[in-house]
């Protein structure tokens, strides 16, 4: 990662620290994109399978892909930089609705400023719901921090379009 | 390099022998055999590497060497009835994030006389990495579950992917 790449990360992280806005909840992620705040942003859809199946592959898939700690290194005044930021995915599992939502901290490199809850910033909700026995609305929320992927490959598995991973990197 | 100065060509082939170093540490991965595994890649942007690690009973990894996923179908041979990791590496380079790579990492003891068809896709800034047993009588093919052993799982513990 450049520098100017990394000040520009930092400064929208600090920018939505420093709004108040960075989510420290399910419920004020899903409030941010209802409200229109900047950087924040929904997809709804729907995919002809039952909820029990998309219930179970947002398990398998978010427990294979979002599970894992990202390491980012740069280079920054001659001296190498590393920075860590690990990912928390979390399912909550019910008869008429699944939660899956996902997590970030950096736990290595820098500090992030703002009362943080202990797994970091929730950066992706996803709710779905049976529409009937098999259809299934998907509602996806997103605070744009830079993994967008995350993002797309919620559609991508419910729709069983693409199975992989999504690179967190990008 | 004719127009640089003494000092400056040697700051120069001081870096570029540094280089050099840095990246000698990766090499070749030198097959076993048989070759009981083929590897199917298709990788649409940036790149792919396998590299190959051998486990021991304290789930140590010794660096065997790296596997380039560049486009045509491979075989190589992963030694039999050893536990080895497999870590693939997927590398892209973007105008927002720069160089960067993600890692997905399996471990497989392969089975003697059975046959392994790994299938690795990088493609729209999703990647995919699986690899399925063929039994050595023709019969069953499954896929490899993605699991921890036994030795490795305390100290996977603290280290996620």
């Amino acid at each position: 990662m450049t520098r100017t790449n990394f000040i520009s990360f930092a400064f929208v992280a600090v920018l939505l620290a420093g709004c108040g806005s960075m989510p420290k909840t399910a419920e004020l992620l899903i409030q941010n994109v209802k409200d229109g705040k900047m950087m924040s942003e929904k997809d709804v859809f729907e995919v002809k399978r039952p909820l029990s199946q998309v219930t179970e592959v947002f398990k398998k898939k978010a427990d294979e892909c979002f599970h894992q700690d990202l390491i980012r290194t740069w280079r920054e005044g001659g001296l190498d930089r590393r920075q860590v930021v690990a990912f928390k995915p979390k399912m909550i599992v019910g008869k008429q609705h699944t939660r899956l939502t996902l997590q970030s901290k950096i736990t290595e490199g820098s500090t992030e400023l703002g009362d943080i809850p202990p797994d970091g910033w929730y950066f992706l909700v996803v709710d779905a719901y049976p529409l009937d026995k098999n259809t299934t609305r998907v509602e996806s929320y997103f605070q744009q921090t830079g993994y967008r992927g995350a993002f797309t490959a919620v559609k991508l598995w419910a729709s069983g379009k693409n199975m992989g991973c999504p690179d967190l990197t990008q | 390099m004719s127009n640089l100065t003494p000092k400056c060509r040697a700051a120069v082939l001081i870096l570029v022998a540094g280089m050099a170093s840095a990246c000698s540490s990766m090499h070749d991965y030198t097959n076993s055999k048989p070759e009981n595994m083929s590897i199917t890649p298709d990788v649409r942007k940036g790149s792919a590497l396998m590299h190959v690690y051998d486990v021991d009973n304290k789930c140590d990894l010794h660096y065997q060497g790296t596997v380039e996923l560049s486009g045509a179908k491979l075989k190589v041979g992963i030694p039999v009835s050893k536990l080895s990791y497999l870590e693939f590496i997927f590398s892209d380079t973007s105008i927002f994030t720069g160089s960067h790579s993600t890692s997905y990492g399996m471990y497989l003891t392969p089975r003697s006389g059975n046959q392994y068809d790994a299938t690795v896709n990088y493609i729209d800034g999703m990647y995919y990495a699986k690899i399925h047993e063929q039994d050595s009588r023709g019969g069953t093919r499954h896929e490899v579950q993605r699991t921890v052993p036994k030795p490795c799982l305390k100290v996977n513990a603290g280290d996620k992917q």
